[in-house]
């Protein structure tokens, strides 16, 4: 399942999209699924 | 009308959720999403990019950022200002009606020289520097509605004219120089909170008529918080419908809403996304 306001990159072409709908699938490009991109989170005060 | 949401992946326990906690907004053609960090992508490709230290410098002593950074807390800092402050350029210029920007430290207790809890840069006073230098804005108002007064932004702006900060706290009303305290009992109604938001807009920000409207918002103050004053979850909401409104009447609708103090996740999963409703809307 794709996830709501995460980026997914194509390893192929290098295109970039960023899920502003979450459904059943995983986005594909180049007929290869897209990568889901791995965020850095920083510290915070709570 | 567009709205911005400003918004860097945290650590820490209250936003958690986010951003999948945006559902059935995202999708929305006048919503605009920044986003940042990824580790594939280098610090400077995002719509947050690290706020240089000159800049700092034109707000906060070097000798008290130099002491931010023995903390160890300055990137998370940084970034929460870089949200503002790109909000605040993109909401002038026209690229947006209005914002939210996620922040994992607050602005308003950190001052020229000292700063203190959970904030560490002053991401208001910045955005305001960098709007009078290069962009010629005169006037500003910021509306502080965290449920501890804010120190440092007073400080920072207690002779400055062109800033006009109206604080709600527990401290005694005073005002000097476009600078308001409106006194907050420890207990209150909403109906009461609101009311006295309500009188202090139309006594100090209609007349003021700012240019831009930044909005510091905590929900500190709310019942069950570490701030708790009494307020329910819904006064949060009307609070965000009379500052929407008082700045489509006095700035063409120029407001920039900057997460402040405020832990719970439930809360901040409850309220983020209907204040952005509203933002849009």
């Amino acid at each position: 399942m794709s996830q709501l306001g995460k980026r997914y990159r194509c390893e192929e072409c290098g295109t970039e999209i960023l899920c502003t709908k979450a459904g059943e699938g995983i986005p594909v490009c180049c007929d290869k699924e897209m990568q889901l991109q791995e965020p850095r989170p920083l510290p915070s005060s709570d | 009308m567009s709205t911005g949401i400003f918004f860097h992946y945290q650590q820490g326990e209250r936003l958690k959720d986010f951003p999948q906690a945006l559902d059935g907004i995202l999708e929305e053609d006048n919503v605009f999403f920044y986003d940042a960090l990824y580790l594939s992508k280098p610090k400077y490709s995002f719509d947050l990019e690290p706020i240089p230290l000159e800049t700092l410098h034109t707000i906060h002593s070097p000798g008290m950022i130099n002491r931010v950074k023995v903390t160890g807390n300055f990137e998370g800092p940084l970034y929460s200002a870089a949200g503002t402050l790109s909000a605040a350029i993109k909401v002038w210029s026209g690229e947006l009606s209005n914002a939210l920007v996620f922040t994992g430290y607050g602005d308003h207790h950190a001052g020229s020289n000292f700063f203190g809890g959970g904030c560490y840069l002053n991401g208001a006073a910045i955005e305001i520097h960098e709007l009078q230098e290069k962009f010629g804005a005169k006037r500003f108002a910021i509306i502080d509605t965290d449920a501890h007064h804010g120190d440092g932004t007073w400080e920072l702006f207690e002779n400055d004219p062109t800033v006009l900060y109206i604080c709600f706290c527990s401290g005694s009303s005073q005002e000097k120089n476009q600078n308001v305290n409106v006194h907050i009992p420890p207990k209150v109604r909403d109906s009461e909170y609101l009311s006295l938001a309500r009188d202090a807009f139309q006594k100090w920000v209609k007349p003021f008529q700012p240019e831009i409207i930044f909005w510091n918002w905590g929900y500190d103050g709310t019942i069950g918080e570490y701030g708790d004053i009494g307020l329910t979850l819904e006064s949060h909401l009307q609070m965000t419908r009379e500052i929407k409104k008082l700045a489509n009447e006095v700035c063409r609708g120029r407001l920039i809403v900057v997460l402040c103090g405020g832990s719970r996740r439930d809360y901040a999963n409850f309220l983020i996304p209907r204040i952005i409703r509203i933002l849009i809307d």
